[in-house]
């Protein structure tokens, strides 16, 4: 019922657009019965014979020319019909797409946990296209049907009312009998749509991942996985299509069925002298035409089934909830006051979803403004939850971390995170150029200095070298560069846009030395950003940070100046005594 | 117009490959086609005899045998069409399945460079959408064009045998009909080409936005994003739409000629019923055929349309599969005997640009190595180290000069050859959506005892244990579940499982905390001590114990040695030192060095 709705919502849209292709298929099908009128009087006329026809020219000639404009009519009334109908559906699978594209954009990351990218590009193009079928041909064809279904029976009624009861039986049954079938094939495309949202999603995988595949002589396993369910998809399209040959085609042989069912008993009538030969041919012939659209009514079932299917599976995504888009945007001034008094943590703890140990424990830090923070701790200590925590990826209890005297939860993400900026190191990049990529996080209009932001990234040197400059192809995922040349363009796209805090989450390990010295000193000089949250795992990075804080199994262990931390016993001081001892051999 | 058909009949015969195996299928097809034809031409004989022998004489005699020979051909014919319709949609099917198998083999072994300029989501839609495409073209086109074909085959005939004059009209009017037709259909293959292309280009956009969300949201980036989705989008919109409009053209132009040729017809028979070469009879029987003549030709430019459809989708598939595979030489007996394992690896005179108009990553780089040896590759960031490993183990084909292992030209060897060979480790992490365990052991029948091992050598054990179910931690998308830095370690690990002589570290600790590190290193030790050893560092402790540190400098190697001598070089080597070594005097290097 709810995709019902759904559906004639995204109808009303177009209402007007509609209205006039069912202007257009009346007239259609009015001028296509109005045809054989003029047929039926031009051979009237000459069956009149050589004698009758001299003086009837006329009359032919104009039934023939009324055939001709009509059928002229006809081609561009209903070329109409059938854009006024499918260009609207297609208006509404872009509508659609959009809808769910801003969706997808603000679903938060238990979401993206739970569903794989493979199968909701799936919904996007195969589910959607129930949706643009049944919007498109399947409204057409309900007018189609409804005017062409009006005549008929009344016709078939008035000839003969005990024949057009025996019709009715071989009607039923055989509507019945599809209606079977077309249950059949609903549900198995229920089935075979899963299968292919799983084949999707195995191939995307599996591509993305092509050099361990063969890195590791994984071709046979890989192409066995997708072999089982490639089988199963085809499996469950031949049973559709088992159902498709053997159950649908009762309705094809429906107007034989007629036929044979109006010759027995009619004929008997004939013989006994109750109806003459002329009378059932023409009952014979509206048979025929009753088919046609209960055919078209069966076809369409099948339609609306498979439609409301692929809405079924559309909305459990526009069902999702994003509360946060919802909460109140903040105005330009209290925008530009939200970090005047820094960031406040009191006692962040957060446990993920279905765990029974929080990762951070009871956190109780300040970073003022112009201030830097650094962070230390081992592998799983905590630390990239911790920056999740505060640029309001992971849903955090409210009452545990400020902006000045806001609530974090409180905030609009987006007013949260122009805000505060952060450089994660899952490094993503668009398969386009480095401009766009290093454009990406900035307002439109402003037009940061480029050369400047390359040079303060390390990256004019290489850039330089890039066959196009600025403007080569990064390939996808940025798959042309080196992991250092990654991590650089994503510091240069943080730092293109000016924020309040940006966070830099362990970004810099894939640099040498020099350079991260160079990147360091760049990021501390904080032209864009006032205030700084560095996590390494390198000591020499945090140095010169205001306060550094160690992480061990998500509690703060330490916390203080590099001077001190060094000469108190802990893990701040294990490390950098390793990594001193490192480079000096 | 020609080598549109050539093309189509390329791309035809190219299917025919796929469905070979089944024509056990196409026979039972092809059998049961006379049965269908036959039942329908019987019927409508039937019903004149009824009517001309028993209705209009009254007569009841061999009527209901009459009735029951219609009956029976009824349902003849409908068993014959399911037989002859399942039995192609079957075969079509199952060769659809193997083409897709055939496919993704193909997808599998194309080489890194293919997926630099193709997205995953590109090729997806040439495995999913356009796959689709071609079975549903398959069930409701070729399928309906082939019955349809011969019927309407059998009506012109009917008519000819009727009257050849009357023939000759609709011969007339069916000449531009087909021009048309042809017309319209390559406009339609057009806007339909530009629509699918505009689709894939979308999806790809669609899927690089999904697997970065959380790079859109963390930059605010919404709305940008939204923005240009929407555009590509809107250009499929709009391409689909001249689609519909021409696609509605043809359909309509088609069903209105019917009606003009009927007039025709009229006008023209009219002249012969008046000079008594044609009776009324005949012209009504005409104009009856005539509906049930240019309906299927209606039909056909339906069917032709799906065709279209399905000929675009195999033209793309075809244009995916006649990527070049990279050439996989044989090798001999011999060489394959010479490759059991590692020996030595030689680089002469080696260059090699990744794009054709960049610059060259490597300049004339030499240098060799034995096995058990440890070299080091040092320099600032992308002086060309990645590179030489990235050939090592063939990511990248087509350099100039000569690498040679065990003697053997690398360029001859198989990539799967090397690939077996080899052990990498890299900062880019990629695992399966399967458990912890199987991730480590991989194509290897790995005992659940040696993944253990595997994963405690790099100190990945104790927090898989810490793991909800262990090693049976079913890892969701690359990792998404995991840290990076544990992520990189069950990468690390599976590199570890591999029994590999030659190993190649491409700063495979990057994301790794220093405790983690060193326990890391000093479990390595003792595995790497039987091994051949090329790495990428940036740390002193991995660099100095090399037997061979190569300082690399804007794709050349500017100096060579161990540690000692290349310190007693004081060139570039001690420069980057100094950098490494900060804080500390020089001179303290050195000494410890030395």
């Amino acid at each position: 019922m709810a995709s019902l709705v759904f559906l004639l919502a995204q109808v009303y849209r177009h209402k007007f657009t509609y209205l006039a292709g069912i202007l257009a298929i009346f007239a259609t099908n009015w001028m296509a019965v109005t045809i054989p009128g003029y047929l039926q009087r031009a051979v009237d006329l000459l069956s009149l014979g050589t004698g009758g026809l001299g003086e009837k020219k006329a009359d032919l000639a104009h039934a023939l020319g009324m055939i001709l404009m009509l059928a002229l009519a006809v081609i561009l009334a209903r070329t109409l019909s059938r854009v006024l109908f499918f260009n609207p559906a297609r208006t509404i699978e872009f509508e659609v797409k959009q809808e769910l594209f801003d969706k997808l954009t603000h679903l938060e990351k238990n979401y993206y946990d739970q569903t794989d990218t493979g199968s909701i590009i799936s919904r996007l193009q195969n589910d959607i296209t129930g949706l643009r079928l049944l919007c498109g041909f399947g409204v057409m064809q309900v007018f189609n049907i409804l005017t062409s279904l009006s005549l008929t029976p009344y016709k078939m009624w008035s000839l003969s009312p005990s024949l057009t009861m025996y019709c009715v039986l071989p009607l039923i049954l055989s509507f019945g009998l599809v209606k079977l079938g077309i249950g059949l094939i609903v549900q198995h495309s229920k089935n075979r749509q899963s299968f292919l949202q799983a084949i999707s999603g195995f191939i995307v995988s599996a591509l993305s991942g092509v050099d361990v595949v063969k890195g590791f002589g994984l071709e046979k396993w890989t192409t066995k996985r997708f072999q089982e369910q490639n089988l199963s998809l085809v499996d469950e399209t031949l049973r559709i299509s088992l159902v498709r040959s053997f159950m649908m085609p009762v309705l094809n042989n429906l107007e034989h069925i007629l036929k044979v069912l109006v010759l027995l008993v009619g004929g008997l009538a004939v013989i006994n002298g109750e109806f003459t030969i002329g009378q059932l041919t023409e009952f014979i012939a509206y048979a025929g035409l009753l088919t046609h659209p209960i055919m078209g009514l069966g076809w369409l079932s099948t339609l609306y089934q498979q439609g409301l299917v692929g809405i079924e599976s559309l909305k459990t995504i526009l069902r999702q909830e994003t509360p946060k888009k919802h909460l109140p945007r903040l105005a330009e001034p209290e925008k530009d006051h939200l970090f005047r008094s820094g960031l406040t943590v009191k006692g962040l703890t957060y446990r993920y979803p279905g765990a029974e140990q929080p990762v951070i424990q009871d956190l109780h830090f300040e970073l003022k403004p112009h201030q830097s923070l650094g962070v230390l701790g081992k592998i799983g200590a905590g630390k990239t939850t911790l920056v999740n925590c505060l640029n309001g990826y992971l849903q955090i209890e409210p009452g545990q971390v400020f902006l000045g005297d806001k609530d974090l939860t409180a905030l609009n993400p987006k007013d949260l995170r122009q805000r505060v900026r952060t450089v994660t190191q899952d490094i993503f990049l668009f398969s386009q150029t480095v401009t766009q990529n290093i454009l990406f996080g900035s307002h439109p209009t402003e037009t940061p200095n480029l050369d400047d932001l390359i040079y303060k990234s390390a990256l004019s040197e290489e850039v330089s070298r890039f066959p196009l400059k600025m403007e080569t192809l990064v390939g996808e995922r940025g798959i042309m560069l080196s992991g250092g040349q990654k991590q650089r363009i994503s510091l240069a796209r943080a730092l293109a846009a000016p924020c309040d805090l940006l966070i830099l989450d362990n970004v810099l390990s894939a640099v040498d030395y020099e350079t991260e010295r160079f990147l360091l000193e760049q990021i501390l000089k904080r032209e864009t950003a006032q205030s700084l949250m560095i996590v390494s795992h390198r000591v020499r990075a945090l140095e010169g940070a205001d306060l550094i804080l160690v992480l061990d199994q998500g509690r703060i262990v330490q916390a203080g100046v590099h001077g001190d931390l060094v000469n108190q016993p802990g893990i701040y001081k294990e490390i950098w005594e390793l990594q001193n001892q490192g480079d000096r051999g | 117009m020609a080598k549109l058909k050539t093309t189509d009949l390329k791309l035809f015969k190219f299917f025919l490959t796929f469905v070979k195996p089944y024509k056990g299928w196409v026979w039972l097809a092809l059998l049961a086609m006379p049965f269908a034809i036959g039942s329908t031409l019987a019927m409508p004989w039937l019903i004149v005899k009824v009517i001309d022998e028993k209705l209009s004489h009254h007569d009841l005699t061999g009527f209901w045998g009459l009735i029951g020979l219609m009956a029976l051909s009824v349902l003849v014919g409908y068993f014959a069409d399911g037989v002859y319709t399942y039995s192609l949609q079957r075969t079509g099917q199952k060769s659809i399945a193997d083409l897709r198998i055939a496919v993704f083999r193909h997808c599998l072994a194309l080489p890194r460079s293919f997926y630099d300029h193709n997205p995953v989501g590109k090729v997806l839609s040439r495995l999913t959408s356009d796959m689709e495409a071609l079975g549903e073209s398959l069930a409701m086109g070729v399928l309906n064009l082939i019955s349809d074909f011969v019927k309407t085959l059998g009506l012109f005939f009917f008519l000819l045998y009727l009257s050849w004059k009357l023939t000759l009209v609709v011969v007339v009017i069916l000449l531009p009909v087909w021009g048309v037709t042809v017309v319209l259909k390559k406009k339609l293959r057009q806007t339909f080409n530009e629509a699918r292309e505009a689709l894939a280009e979308a999806t790809a956009y669609l899927a690089e936005c999904l697997i970065g969300i959380k790079t859109v949201q963390l930059f605010a980036a919404e709305e940008k994003v939204l923005t240009q989705f929407n555009r590509k989008n809107f250009r499929f919109l709009q391409a689909q739409n001249r689609n519909n409009t021409y696609d509605a053209l043809l359909y309509s132009l088609i069903e209105g000629l019917t009606s003009v040729a009927m007039a025709a017809l009229i006008w023209y028979g009219a002249g012969l019923i008046l000079v008594g070469v044609v009776s009324i009879g005949v012209l009504v029987g005409f104009i009856n055929t005539l509906n049930r003549i240019f309906v299927p030709i209606r039909e056909f430019a339906q069917q032709l349309a799906m065709i279209q459809r399905a000929f675009s989708a195999l033209e793309q598939v075809m244009v995916l599969l006649s990527e070049p595979l990279p050439q996989e030489n044989r090798l001999s007996e011999a060489q394959e005997r010479q490759l059991g394992g590692f020996e030595s690896l030689v680089f002469d005179q080696v260059s090699f640009g990744y794009g054709k108009a960049g610059e060259l990553a490597l300049k004339k780089v030499s240098f060799s190595l034995e096995k058990g040896q440890r070299v080091a590759l040092v320099g600032a960031t992308g002086s060309g180290k990645s590179t030489i490993l990235r050939l090592i183990y063939k990511a990248y084909e087509g350099y100039q000069g000569s690498i040679r292992l065990n003697g053997i030209e690398l360029s001859t060897i198989p990539r799967s050859k090397m690939l077996a060979l080899t052990s990498l480790m890299q900062q880019d992490v990629y695992l399966f959506n399967e458990p912890v365990g199987f991730n480590i052991a991989l194509g290897l029948e790995l005992s659940p005892e040696a993944i253990r091992e595997a994963a405690q050598a790099v100190n990945a054990d104790p927090f898989i244990e810490a793991l909800p179910g262990g090693y049976d931690f079913k890892i969701t998308d690359n990792g998404k579940n995991l840290s990076s830095g544990q992520a990189q370690l069950v990468s690390f690990a599976r590199s570890m499982a591999k029994p590999a002589d030659l190993v190649l570290l491409d700063e495979a600790t990057s994301s790794v905390d220093s405790i983690t590190e060193e326990a890391i290193q000093k479990a390595t030790t003792r595995i790497f001590e039987t091994k051949t050893v090329i790495a990428i560092a940036h740390r002193l402790s991995t660099i100095e114990h090399s037997d061979l540190i190569l300082v690399m400098k804007g794709g050349e190697i500017i100096e060579r040695g161990t540690h000692p001598e290349l310190l007693a070089q004081r060139g570039y080597y001690e420069q980057l030192l100094n950098h490494l070594t900060q804080e500390q005097p020089l001179e303290e290097a050195k000494a410890l060095g030395s």
